[in-house]
C-alpha cells in the first residue's frame, strides 16, 4: 500500500516538483495550497506524512500543527519552511511538528527524513532496508553484507542509509556533504572532503561484495547502483 | 546642566544683582530725603539767628550748634550745606556735623552764621535702616526663588517622567508610547509630535524589518525550485559536458545565492535587535562545542587545533550570537589553513585570539570584515561569514584586531565588560 502525502504549499512550482519527486519515491501525493484545504481533508483521510510550508495564504501554518496531531496522532509532521531555525524550528518542534526543512532543501534529504519519520512508528524487525547485498538495520544501527556484518562509523553508517534511501537516483557532493554535516556545511569547502568519505565507503563495500556500488556521475555527484 | 539648575542660578546670579542696586537704591534716596530735611532745618535755624540778630544785635552762640561771629569780609554769600566733623574733648572723639553757613551784613556789621546738626543719631537710625531693607529685601529674594523652584519641580514633574518613559522606550518593546498629559500647552505639543513621530518610525521599522524578513524567504522558495529543477536534470543521463557544466553552475550559484539572502537576513536581524537574549556564556566551551562539530574535517584534513586558557573567558551575551561568532570565525581559520597546519585558540580573562597560518598576508587586510570581500576565488566563499563575525563583535563593543606576523594571521578580540 502507497503512503499518503499531503502537500501544503502554496507555490505551485514547488508543490508540483514535491509531489512528482515524491511520487516517483512511491508515495501517493495530494496538494493542497490553503490551511483550510489541508483541514477539510483530515476528516475523511489519514495521512502519513504532511508537508507544511508556514507562509500560507490563510494564516501560518504553526497554527495548524496542533489540529492535525488532535485528529491522527501518528501523522508525522514535517514543516518546509524558509524561516530559519533560530526562532521558528524551535516553535514548530514545540508545536508539536516532527521535523523541520529548511527551504532550499535537496529533495534527497527530504526523501531521507520521510522515510526516517516513517520508520518511527514501525517494529524494529521491518526497520530492515536492503540493497543487493547489502542490510541496513536501522533499529540496530548495524550493516551486514553478504550476511557479515560490518563495521561501519556513525558518519559512514550515515551515508549509506541516505544512498540506499534515495537509491539509483544520483545525489550531488552538497546533498551528501549537507546530510551528514548538517549545518556545518555551508562553511566547508566540500569538494575533496566528501570525496574521501565516498571513496572510504566505496572500498569497504567493494571489499565485501567485490562491486563498487557506489558510481560516479561526472559533474553532478554519486549513485547507488548496481549496474 | 539642567534646565532647573540653570533658571536657578540665573534667578540668584541677576536677581541678585536687582536687589544689590535697589537697595542701594533706596539708601541713597532716604540718605538724600533724610538730610534734606537737616539742611532745611539748618536754613530755619540760620534765618531765626540773623533775625535775632536784626532785631538785637546780639546773640548767645550755642558751641558748636549756632555760632554767630563776627568777620572782616565784606560779603553776602549763602554757603552749600555740607558735612564736618568737630572734636569733641569731653568726650575724646570726633563727632559728625552737618553744617550749614551763611555770610550776612546785619546793621552795618559783617557776620557769617553757622548752624550745625550732629549726625550721630542720624547716622545710627540710617545704619539700621539699611540693615533693616537689606534684610527685608533678601527674605523677599529668597522667597520668591525656593517659590519658583517648587514650582519649576512640580510643572516639570511630568516632563521628566515622559522623558523617563522616552529613554526606556524601544521599537522592539510589544507596548507603544504612551505619554503623559502635562496640562502645559507647550509639553503636550512636544508629546503629540513625539508620539506621532515614534509611531511613523514603528512603522518604518516594522516595514524595513518586514521587507528584510520577505525578501529573505520569499526568495527560498523559488530559489528550491530552481535547485530541486536541477537535481532533478542530473538524473537525465544524456546530457553533454557543456550542459553538465552550466546545469552545475546554475545549482552552486542558487545554493550561493540562498546563502546570501540568508546570512543578509541574519545581518538585519543582529541590528535589529532581535537577539538580545542576556546568557552568561563560557568562550571555551563553546569553543570546545565547535571543535567538536568539525572534528572530521580538522582530521580530514589534517589541522593540529590547540587551545590554550589562562582564564575562563566568559561574556554576558545572546548564546546564539556567541555560538555564530565562534562558529565563523573558526570556520574561517579551517577554511583558510592548509593541510597538516596549526590553529591555535588562546583564551584569557579580557581577551581571546585565533591563529592559523598562511602563505602571504591579506591584500586588504582592512577590507577584510566587509561583506562580501573575499580574496578566494573560490564560488562558496561569500565574504559573508566574517561580516557576521564583525556585526556580533560590534553588537557586543568586543575590538577585533587582524594582523599577519611569521606567516601566521592573527585575530586578536578584546572584550569590554559585557
Amino acid at each position: 500500500m502507497k503512503k499518503e502525502v499531503l502537500i501544503i504549499e502554496d507555490d505551485f512550482s514547488l508543490q508540483k516538483i514535491l509531489a512528482d519527486y515524491l511520487s516517483n519515491c512511491g508515495f501517493r501525493c495530494t496538494c493542497v495550497e490553503l490551511i483550510k484545504e489541508g483541514k477539510s481533508l483530515f476528516d475523511k483521510k489519514f495521512f502519513h506524512i504532511v508537508l507544511l510550508d508556514l507562509g500560507l495564504p490563510d494564516g501560518d501554518g504553526l497554527d495548524c500543527i496542533s489540529f492535525i496531531k488532535s485528529i491522527w496522532a501518528d501523522t508525522g509532521v514535517i514543516i518546509i519552511s524558509a524561516r530559519d531555525k533560530l526562532e521558528d524550528r524551535v516553535d514548530g518542534l514545540n508545536l508539536g511538528a516532527d521535523d523541520y526543512l529548511v527551504k532550499p532543501f535537496h529533495l534527497s534529504e527530504l526523501n531521507a527524513r520521510i522515510n526516517a519519520l516513517l520508520r518511527r512508528n514501525l517494529q524494529p524487525e521491518n526497520q530492515v532496508l536492503s540493497f543487493g547485498e547489502i542490510e541496513i538495520d536501522t533499529f540496530f544501527n548495524q550493516v551486514k553484507i553478504g550476511n557479515e556484518q560490518i563495521d561501519f562509523s556513525r558518519k559512514e553508517f550515515d551515508l549509506l542509509l541516505y544512498f540506499i534511501e534515495n537509491k539509483n537516483r544520483v545525489l550531488t557532493k552538497e546533498s551528501l556533504f549537507e546530510h551528514v554535516w548538517g549545518e556545518n556545511s555551508v562553511f566547508m569547502d566540500n569538494s575533496d572532503f566528501i570525496y574521501t568519505h565516498i571513496n572510504r565507503l566505496r572500498n569497504k563495500i567493494k571489499k565485501s561484495t567485490g562491486d563498487n556500488y557506489i558510481k560516479t556521475v561526472h559533474g553532478f555527484g554519486y549513485k547507488l547502483d548496481i549496474h | 546642566m539642567k534646565l532647573l539648575t540653570k533658571i536657578n542660578r540665573s534667578y540668584l546670579k541677576y536677581g541678585l544683582l536687582v536687589f544689590l542696586i535697589a537697595d542701594v537704591i533706596i539708601i541713597l534716596m532716604i540718605n538724600y530725603i533724610l538730610k534734606d530735611e537737616i539742611d532745611q532745618q539748618l536754613r530755619l535755624e540760620t534765618k531765626e539767628i540773623v533775625r535775632n540778630l536784626e532785631e538785637t544785635g546780639n546773640f548767645q552762640n550755642i558751641y558748636p550748634t549756632a555760632i554767630a561771629q563776627k568777620t572782616d569780609k565784606s560779603e553776602e554769600k549763602v554757603y552749600q550745606p555740607k558735612d564736618t566733623i568737630i572734636y569733641d574733648a569731653i568726650q575724646d572723639v570726633m563727632i559728625p556735623f552737618r553744617e550749614f553757613s551763611k555770610s550776612k551784613i546785619i546793621n552795618g556789621i559783617n557776620y557769617r552764621v553757622t548752624t550745625r546738626h550732629m549726625l550721630m543719631e542720624f547716622n545710627d537710625i540710617f545704619a539700621l535702616f539699611t540693615v533693616l531693607i537689606s534684610v527685608v529685601l533678601f527674605l523677599v529674594f529668597l522667597g520668591f526663588l525656593l517659590f519658583t523652584q517648587k514650582l519649576n519641580t512640580m510643572l516639570w514633574e511630568t516632563f521628566n517622567k515622559n522623558i523617563e518613559r522616552l529613554r526606556s522606550y524601544s521599537f522592539n518593546s510589544p507596548s507603544k508610547l504612551e505619554l503623559t498629559a502635562t496640562g502645559i500647552n507647550e509639553f503636550d505639543d512636544l508629546n503629540h509630535v513625539l508620539s506621532m513621530m515614534s509611531s511613523r518610525l514603528e512603522k518604518d521599522y516594522t516595514a524595513t524589518k518586514e521587507f528584510s524578513a520577505n525578501a529573505a524567504h520569499e526568495l527560498q522558495t523559488p530559489l528550491a525550485v530552481i535547485r530541486n529543477k536541477c537535481e532533478n536534470l542530473f538524473s537525465n543521463s544524456k546530457l553533454d559536458k557543456n550542459t553538465i557544466e552550466t546545469i552545475r553552475e546554475i545549482y552552486l550559484s542558487t545554493d550561493k545565492l540562498s546563502g546570501i539572502t540568508k546570512a543578509l537576513l541574519l545581518l538585519a536581524k543582529i541590528d535589529h535587535g532581535q537577539f538580545n537574549e542576556k546568557d552568561h556564556v563560557s568562550l571555551n566551551q563553546i569553543f570546545k562545542y565547535w571543535i567538536n562539530s568539525f572534528i572530521d574535517v580538522i582530521q580530514d584534513r589534517n589541522l593540529i587545533v590547540s587551545i590554550s586558557a589562562t582564564d575562563n573567558c566568559q561574556l554576558l551575551m545572546d548564546k546564539r550570537l556567541a555560538n555564530l561568532l565562534i562558529q565563523n570565525i573558526f570556520a574561517n581559520s579551517i577554511k583558510h589553513s592548509n593541510i597538516g597546519e596549526e590553529i591555535s585558540i588562546c583564551l584569557a580573562k579580557d581577551y581571546f585570539t585565533i591563529t592559523n597560518s598562511g602563505e602571504k598576508a591579506i591584500n586588504q587586510p582592512d577590507m577584510i570584515f566587509n561583506r562580501f570581500y573575499t580574496e578566494s576565488q573560490n564560488i562558496g566563499s561569500t565574504g559573508i561569514g566574517l561580516a557576521i563575525v564583525k556585526k556580533i563583535a560590534d553588537h557586543y563593543k568586543i575590538d577585533i584586531n587582524y594582523s599577519f606576523k611569521d606567516f601566521k594571521h592573527l585575530f586578536t578580540f578584546k572584550l569590554q565588560d559585557c
